[in-house]
């Protein structure tokens, strides 16, 4: 989308006519969302926004602007109703006790809204990303005393005497200062002050001031640490924020041509442990929660996260620095409802053609040898199975009417097919990978039907596309070998009651880092007022993880058995984990599973976790619905959209060598608008917010 | 094909994003888009900054650059040394204090590697070596700059023991007289690269030239190391010392 937006935008006049073929009814891939039985919103999986996708919200925000210039109201008209901040978001940890708790944190307003132009200084610099992770550890250690501690005796001005500083040291003991991590780092910052005179005292003196920090707040602060287990959070937090200004001092990232590329082929875990950080928080919450963002587990294997420390290190610095507004954003609607239907409507009126039902099957390259000399391959065809033909030959008409808003049914409209009746009897899965099923094959030829190709599939889906390619060019070899990607699962909750009545008191929050199978939930009760219901639900929950690889048969059925899994996995993890942080859905018997309400209206669903049929779940096990990883070592093998190896060929999605290289919605529109500067060479590569990034 | 001449994409000016520290200067107002006329249009408007401008940044940042250096150098890596060294054992602590008072009290010698790594990357870049010029030279002299302002003011003998060919050159920046000579590890721009840590200079008798004595460990990867001149009493960086040492 962001290409087509980019390639047909008012300045080109008209030069690049966008056809886009897609796979079923709807747009969006792995963001797309449609509307079910009482207009409920089903999601692939739990989407936000982060505050520092400076580009994609950019771009929306034109096109909300564009789409306005017609002067018709409708809902949603600014973007800003589109989008609520986010700030409140928690990690999940267990206690001492081996009971959970969530450690939440609301995050201050950031100065201005994403998408806004930039004004002050620029951020995207280490020295930047320095004073901002010093400033975060001063709050952090500000945090930490306000649990208590007394105030340690200011010793700024205090005259640099022997005798003046054994007595800071001893009555920073005596009145239990050190027993707080800020006083053992004002005792470290006189401890300074004395190295940085030292030619002025005995290097007994010093040795002396370092056993007494060393001996007597250690034991203090482990004793306070093991009976505290919100202090020992902040500490572990304390101490990856340490180990990263380390690491990225000794490793010379400020000056490295490399930036934070030169580390991105060690884990994060192994980078940050190098510099320092106890093993204890690289287990923490914080390190889990992380990688629970990042989808960080090879195969969805949760014994083996694996994230890339350039790749993590540039998405936290610029996730917990950069952010405007809130650091997260959550839509007011779907997904597709809120992006995809305006762009949808945006660039049907510019005049891009969509071709539903269009599945790419093979991008052909022309013969090699009858390329000329100093010719560069290219593409010469597309083969395009046609899932369903639109009754008439028109356009198919996707978008349904919500409560006054433009959305994505979660069903295609068989009304509007050749043969709909038929179809739908079929049981045709238009959105699976295995259901092979077609009504006939189109093949498109360069010169007649197309000039220039962009493949923006999921890079799953690379291998099963392009086999002349891979065929030819061990880069592309590697680079399906190397990015890798994971299987997700979500599923989503409609309560009959408040989460407030089930024990659970945080507003809104996002929750990350809980217990395997699902470690990401999120409360979505604002999305209740956007549904149909005809008896409104208490709360929205939507809940997402990886899912382990399984093997096959790789056949029609494939989908349907993945999705049985993740109704098994929801409904034991209902049973077994949530009553944790929701005591109240839980009674004598386990999960209260007639809390779950139910769309149709009836008690035909019964009491049990028969119920559990009543709720909306899924497997993205689809190729291109797969979640791209940041492997360490595995960025080098990435793909530019920029690279012009295939003449009429380029590549789009958040799996390409965009700069930003984890998957993302703003990387997928980096890249889109990278795609289109290699077609068009607009927008400039200096206009790509965040391109240009150490 | 109906005949009509395929299309072809047009060549790409770069394919990797620019990650060099060299973006620290870029102001934000950059990353905002451009009102273009059409097309293609922006492409070439967005060149770097105005030279003139962007030397002043550059002259501002490495004289501040210096200045930490300077203080840094005489206090913060003298006495990091000093505790990690064997008079104090870092294993009389153990655990989380032990491991952050250490970080506290050694973050003066990273901020001077991390100077110093700044430094590097400037001596690399010819623009970049000019707008050091500039913060070296004398405003009124710096709109007319002499042709002689970047020779030697300073004579050095140079000695150096390698087993390869390695070409070595000492710059002083204008106006250096005699003066006691000191240096630290040269280093590549390549974190990853090993410094070249056995250099220093040696008075052989009153009078004489200083002499630059560098030893190349046999194993040391090729590539261009540098660093800086500094007057051994005060501190001051005086100038520069580049080895290139062949693969």
């Amino acid at each position: 989308m962001a290409t087509a937006f980019e390639l047909t935008r008012p300045e080109h006049h008209g030069r690049y006519h966008v056809t886009v073929y897609v796979p079923g009814w709807r747009l969006g891939g792995k963001g797309a969302s449609g509307r079910g039985p009482a207009g409920r919103i089903e999601e692939h999986g739990f989407h936000v926004w982060l505050g520092f996708y400076e580009n994609a919200f950019a771009l929306l925000r034109q096109c909300y602007a564009e789409r306005n210039r017609d002067g018709r109201p409708r809902r949603f008209a600014d973007w800003r109703e589109a989008f609520i901040p986010s700030p409140h978001i928690g990690l999940a940890d267990r206690n001492a006790d081996g009971s959970w708790a969530a450690f939440m944190a609301e995050f201050p307003v950031g100065d201005g809204l994403p998408g806004d132009p930039l004004s002050a200084g620029n951020p995207y610099t280490v020295t930047a990303y320095l004073w901002r992770t010093a400033a975060l550890l001063r709050t952090l250690l500000q945090a930490v005393q306000a649990r208590g501690a007394a105030p340690a005796p200011d010793s700024a001005d205090r005259p640099l005497s022997v005798a003046a500083l054994l007595d800071a040291i001893t009555r920073l003991l005596r009145y239990g200062a050190l027993a707080t991590l800020a006083g053992m780092i004002e005792a470290a910052a006189l401890l300074e002050r004395v190295a940085g005179a030292q030619s002025r005292f005995p290097d007994s003196v010093l040795l002396s001031l370092l056993d007494a920090i060393g001996g007597g707040a250690r034991r203090q602060l482990e004793e306070l640490t093991e009976r505290d287990d919100e202090l020992r959070r902040l500490w572990e937090v304390i101490d990856i924020v340490l180990a990263t200004m380390r690491g990225i001092i000794r490793d010379g990232l400020a000056s490295d041509p490399r930036g934070f590329d030169a580390i991105d082929d060690v884990d994060c875990r192994d980078w940050l442990r190098q510099h320092g950080a106890a093993p204890r928080s690289l287990d923490s919450t914080f390190v889990r929660g992380l990688h629970a963002l990042a989808f960080a587990h090879i195969d969805g294997d949760f014994a083996r996260p694996s994230l890339a420390a350039g790749a993590a290190l540039r998405g936290s610095l610029r996730m917990f620095f950069t952010y405007r507004g809130a650091l997260f954003w959550k839509m007011q609607a779907g997904m597709g409802d809120v992006v995809f239907a305006p762009f949808y409507e945006v660039l049907r009126r510019r005049g891009v053609s969509f071709r539903f039902f269009h599945r790419v099957e093979q991008l052909r390259l022309a013969d090699a040898a009858a390329l000329a000399p100093g010719e560069r391959p290219y593409v010469t065809a597309l083969e395009i199975d046609v899932q369903a033909e639109v009754r008439g030959g028109g356009e198919y008409q996707p978008l349904v009417d919500v409560q006054g808003l433009p959305c994505w049914p979660s069903r295609p409209d068989y009304a509007q097919l050749v043969d709909g009746d038929r179809l739908a009897r079929e049981g045709r899965d238009f959105e699976s990978f295995w259901d092979r099923r077609r009504e006939t094959r189109r093949t498109l030829r360069v010169g007649e039907d197309f000039d220039f190709v962009v493949l923006a599939v999921g890079v799953g889906a690379v291998p099963h596309l392009c086999a002349d390619i891979l065929a030819r060019d061990q880069r592309w070899r590697d680079m399906v070998a190397h990015v890798r990607t994971t299987a997700t699962q979500a599923f989503q909750l409609w309560l009959r009651e408040p989460l407030s009545a089930l024990g659970w008191q945080q507003p809104l929050a996002s929750l990350s880092g809980f217990a395997q199978p699902f470690d990401t939930w999120a409360d979505m009760a604002h999305l209740i007022p956007e549904e149909t219901w005809c008896e409104a639900p208490g709360a929205i929950v939507y809940f997402c993880s990886v899912l382990p690889e399984a093997p096959g048969p790789f056949d029609e059925h494939y989908q349907a058995r993945r999705d049985a899994e993740v109704r098994d996995n929801a409904v034991r993890f209902l049973q077994r984990d949530m009553r944790h942080f929701w005591p109240g859905a839980v009674g004598a018997s386990g999960f209260r599973w007639e809390l779950l309400a139910d769309p149709s209206g009836t008690a035909a669903n019964g009491a049990g976790p028969e119920r559990f049929a009543t709720q909306f779940w899924k497997a993205n096990v689809n190729p291109s619905d797969r979640y791209t990883l940041a492997l360490p070592g595995s960025a080098r093998y990435r793909i530019s959209p920029l690279d012009n190896s295939y003449d009429n060929l380029t590549v789009a999605g958040d799996w390409t060598n965009c700069g930003h290289n984890t998957g993302c919605v703003e990387s997928a529109v980096i890249s889109g608008r990278l795609a289109a500067h290699a077609i068009a060479q607009s927008p400039p590569l200096e206009d790509i917010i965040g391109y240009d990034h150490p | 094909m109906n005949g009509r001449p395929r299309l072809h994409r047009p060549e790409p000016e770069r394919t990797e994003p620019l990650r060099h520290w060299s973006t620290l200067y870029r102001t934000s107002e950059s990353w905002n888009p451009r009102d273009t006329g059409g097309a293609g249009d922006g492409a070439a408007d967005a060149a770097s900054p105005p030279s003139d401008a962007w030397s002043d940044v550059v002259a501002d940042g490495v004289a501040v650059g210096y200045r930490v250096i300077e203080e840094q150098i005489r206090q913060g890596q003298r006495v990091a040394e000093q505790i990690s060294g064997a008079s104090y054992g870092p294993a009389a602590m153990s655990g989380d204090v032990r491991e952050a008072s250490e970080r506290l009290v050694r973050f003066s010698a990273d901020l001077v590697a991390l100077w110093m790594d700044f430094v590097n990357s400037t001596l690399a870049n010819g623009d970049l070596l000019r707008g050091l010029a500039a913060a070296w030279t004398p405003p009124a002299a710096a709109a007319a700059p002499s042709p002689t302002s970047y020779g030697a003011a300073t004579a050095v003998a140079i000695e150096v023991q390698s087993a390869r060919p390695v070409r070595v050159s000492v710059e002083f920046k204008p106006g250096v007289g005699a003066r006691p000579l000191a240096t630290h590890a040269l280093r590549a721009l390549a974190a990853d690269l090993p410094p070249l840590d056995d250099v220093a200079f040696v008075a052989e008798r009153d009078g004489a030239a200083p002499v630059l004595r560098l030893r190349v460990p046999d194993g040391q990867p090729g590539g261009v190391y540098s660093g800086v001149v500094l007057d051994a009493q005060s501190g001051e960086p005086l100038g520069t010392i580049t080895a290139r040492l062949s693969a």
